[in-house]
């Protein structure tokens, strides 16, 4: 019963990857940057393309727009149309989706690696020649009103998440979801989405990752046959957008029909893609560990288990992000227990972490499960993917993703203390309360 | 819980497939012996990371629940809550150092306990070592037990705010009645609330047992070193007896409509039958079959109608799942209130249509590049094997499974999907169950 805040459109948690497999960076004459991670286990490949747009680049009044175009970059092309796309991958064995996130849209493909150059076709031709008919995106935006009812209006708890956004961010662009407010996507027109396409999608400013089984030498020169012929763009420039000082606490309430009272706690926290103080971000995703790893750490141990005020209580951190971002603790109380006594207990642990220095035996055994997962995470070709595409998405060196390990190493108690006494401070906190309302379910036949 | 096990068991049986590699080497060498004890091994070696997932099942799913339904969810829950010589917090705080992941799951034939760990001896041999301990000794403490019990009693109001998870535990219930696959997999919150410690150790007693086990194995040992091991987990348990089968019949599905008021903005939509086993002979022309009516992908027919052509719904998928003693085909999708009956009913006419004239010519081409040109893909990894060796296991499917599914694959035409589908999906029999507003219609 462990949630996972839903930041993402199609759900994906960035876990960090392996170390031991060369990576290769290219950069054609249009811009277009490729990275492509050799790891020959099975004869598959992953073929990623992101695009350096996501629903923090959107302004007010079309927000979700990043994610309607990508829903609606499956309808085709004068060349190949959707069907036809679909059918391409599907007969050559292969899946494809999309992602659209605060930072970035990616697109991908996963095929026998000898079919690598039907992703790049594929591609090459939407990224310059997508349709964008009225009729499809009148069927098309109903299905992402679906997909958001499905996801959010539906779900009070990821509702009681997209209004923890809304409340914590005043100025920063994570003030909305990628999914969009529904009143923006009823007021959405297929003009908006060719004026976002034709902005955004462009050589330079995209990254195609390729892993798998393959040499790097010949996805290089495939590159530079389907893309490199595709001209540059000028690409706006996005602006910084801080946070304004926090001048207190903010809180929200969200009272639905549901079973279960959730609280959020949300503080503003800096990120990879936001400070220059780089060791900030891993300490704070070390302070996450301490908090919320597995049943050994503090709130398993002291909330779930010790004093039984909680059912689930959970700590997240993302430090690979474009803006400052969110670091968030959340619980569901047990059932004797409120949502002002789980707040509390929260509290409490935090207190301690800004109080106490871990100890080196703690420290360790967090270090330990860090790289461990990390070690894990090199079974599957398409994180180690993402997390090269994400990095290079927000601007970031992809070779962050090699040096986790090490990064994390580094941290040390000092810091992990630090950053809890700087940013996890009443003044950055921003609280998010579902009240669950009566409940007339009933059943007929 | 093992949300990837959960997939694999509860859901879909559509980890079938084929291939596209120009050779003809077995998709997955299986390494398959018994312990001393019995208990059926499956093992792959994969040397090239250094870590190994272990997966110990027991017969013991939510069917073996009897009366006391929750019961295997509560036992596998409470396993790791403290053992005769640790408690819970060192139990938790010795698969941490080592950096080892614990999880456990339930599904309806099945309990899970599995372990992924590194490799290296000084991770290795403690991880094992509190695993054999947890496997071998638990407590259950009245006080640990009671805690779990509160924790799954909020698990099942969770699932009261899901209309995908409730529509599914309707269905269930509809069509098997009073065969045990009606057990939900975690229980009911009236009989959940009356499980007791004693009760735990009675069910961990009876299905905890070498007799009713199988272990899986994936990842960087030698084959003596998974023997040594699979040994070592055989010997601590006692040899015990297998489960018996279940031999309740699943009634004849009888057409039917249940409504279910639901707070909700979409009515959420799932309709089905009895479907097929993995021992039929039609196991693989019924699979194809689905994936063209409606498999997960962007081409199947009811993925282009309710969703492509109508708008009317983000996911809309039809699947087949094979358990022990009985398997399901369903139909599911969520839309908004308004468009319910609508979308009910462009459904159910196109199952109708497609049972009567079958698939065309072209679709079945494309079904057949796709499920056999997939399959390198779905066996990547030590995760996406784990399952496969799972399923095999679970099923006692033949070490070839993959091939032969291969081969049937290639041999099939047009007639066999159809004539395979009327046999054995009757569209005028579905059980339908509809959560949401239905004033709103």
């Amino acid at each position: 019963m462990r949630h996972f805040i839903i930041i993402l459109c199609t759900l994906i948690w960035l876990i960090p990857s392996h170390a031991a497999t060369p990576t290769r960076e290219y950069t054609l004459n249009n811009g277009l940057k490729l990275l492509v991670r050799e790891n020959h286990r099975s004869p598959i490949v992953v073929s990623q393309i992101w695009y350096k747009v996501g629903s923090a680049y959107e302004t007010a009044g079309i927000t979700g727009i990043s994610h309607a175009l990508e829903h609606m970059m499956f309808k085709g092309t004068p060349a190949i149309s959707g069907d036809e796309f679909n059918k391409t991958i599907a007969e050559n064995g292969g899946v494809l989706n999309a992602i659209t996130s605060f930072d970035n849209t990616h697109y991908y493909e996963q095929l026998a690696a000898d079919k690598l150059p039907i992703s790049f076709k594929l591609e090459a031709d939407r990224m310059q020649n997508l349709k964008l008919t009225s009729e499809d995106f009148a069927k098309e935006i109903q299905v992402v009103m679906e997909e958001r009812r499905l996801r959010t209006d539906d779900n009070p708890q990821a509702v009681t998440q997209e209004r923890l956004f809304a409340a914590a961010h005043l100025a920063a662009p994570y003030h909305h979801l990628p999914i969009g407010w529904m009143s923006d996507l009823q007021e959405m027109t297929v003009e908006d989405l060719r004026a976002w396409y034709h902005t955004w999608y462009a050589p330079n400013n995209a990254i195609i990752v390729v892993a798998g089984d393959v040499q790097s030498e010949q996805v290089y020169q495939l590159a530079e046959q389907y893309f490199g012929n595709i001209p540059a763009k000028t690409v706006p420039k996005l602006k910084k957008q801080p946070e304004p000082p926090a001048l207190g606490q903010r809180s929200v309430t969200v009272k639905r029909q549901a079973k279960l009272p959730y609280l959020l706690l949300g503080y503003n926290v800096p990120t990879l893609g936001s400070t220059t103080e780089a060791w900030q971000p891993y300490a704070l995703t070390v302070l996450a560990a301490a908090l919320d790893s597995d049943q050994s750490t503090r709130l398993a141990k002291n909330l779930v288990r010790g004093k039984q005020l909680a059912v689930q209580a959970n700590a997240e951190y993302d430090p690979y992000q474009l803006f400052s971002g969110l670091f968030i603790l959340s619980a569901t109380p047990a059932s004797h227990h409120s949502l002002k006594e789980i707040k509390i207990g929260l509290l409490e642990e935090v207190k301690a972490l800004q109080n106490d220095l871990l100890s080196e035996q703690e420290l360790t055994k967090l270090k330990t499960l860090l790289t461990a997962s990390y070690t894990y995470s090199q079974d599957d070709l398409a994180t180690q993917a993402s997390f090269l595409g994400n990095l290079a998405s927000i601007g970031l060196p992809w070779q962050l993703a090699d040096d986790y390990v090490e990064k994390i190493q580094a941290v040390t108690a000092k810091q992990v203390q630090q950053v809890a006494k700087q940013y996890l401070i009443s003044n950055s906190l921003t609280t998010a309360e579902l009240l669950p309302t009566q409940d007339k379910g009933e059943t007929h036949e | 819980m093992n949300r990837l096990i959960k997939l694999l068991l509860s859901a879909v049986g559509l980890l079938l497939s084929a291939q596209g590699l120009a050779v003809d080497k077995p998709f997955l060498d299986i390494q398959h012996w018994q312990t001393q004890k019995g208990i059926p091994v499956y093992f792959v070696p994969a040397p090239e990371l250094p870590m190994l997932d272990v997966l110990i099942g027991f017969y013991a799913g939510s069917s073996r629940d009897g009366k006391q339904l929750g019961i295997a969810a509560l036992t596998t829950n409470s396993l790791a809550s403290g053992t005769k010589k640790h408690s819970a917090d060192a139990i938790a705080e010795q698969f941490a150092m080592v950096g080892a992941q614990f999880n456990t799951d339930v599904s309806k034939d099945l309990t899970i306990i599995s372990l992924r760990t590194l490799t290296n001896p000084a991770y290795l041999n403690p991880a094992v070592t509190n695993l054999i301990e947890v496997l071998q000794q638990p407590s259950f403490a009245e006080s640990e037990v009671k805690r779990e019990r509160d924790n799954l009693l909020a698990l099942l109001k969770y699932q009261q705010q899901q209309p995908n998870v409730m529509a599914k535990q309707t269905f269930d219930q509809l069509l098997y009645q009073n065969h045990p696959y009606a057990n939900p997999e975690v229980g009911r919150p009236a009989t959940v609330a009356k499980l007791s410690h004693q009760a735990v150790r009675q069910f961990y007693k009876q299905y905890y047992v070498a007799q009713n086990a199988l272990i899986v194995m994936v990842g960087d040992q030698t084959l003596a070193q998974a023997k040594a091991l699979a040994e070592q987990i055989s010997n601590s348990l006692p040899k015990g007896t297998k489960a018996p089968a279940i031999t309740a019949k699943v009634p004849k599905v009888q057409t039917q409509l249940k409504e279910i008021k639901f707070p909700a903005e979409q009515t959420h939509i799932m309709m089905g039958q009895t479907g097929i086993d993995y021992t039929s002979p039609d196991f693989i022309p019924l699979t194809v079959g689905n994936y063209i009516f409606g498999g997960r992908g962007l081409s199947s027919m009811l993925f282009q109608e309710i969703r492509k052509k109508r708008g009317l719904t983000y996911g809309a998928y039809s699947q087949l799942s094979p358990l022990l003693y009985s398997n399901s085909f369903t139909i599911t999708l969520a839309t908004r209130s308004e468009q319910a009956k609508a979308a009910t009913k462009a459904t159910q006419k196109l199952l109708q249509n497609y049972s009567l004239h079958g698939p065309e010519a072209k679709q079945l081409a494309l079904a057949k590049q796709f499920l056999i040109g997939n399959l390198p893909l779905q066996l990547a990894g030590n995760s996406a094997i784990a399952m496969a060796l799972l399923k095999i296991a679970a099923y006692q499917l033949p070490l070839n499974f993959y091939d032969n599914y291969k081969i049937g694959m290639e041999k099939l035409d047009l007639p066999d999907v159809h004539k395979a589908w009327q046999q054995h999906i009757q569209p005028d029999q579905l059980i339908t169950v509809s959560l949401g507003h239905h004033d709103q219609q």
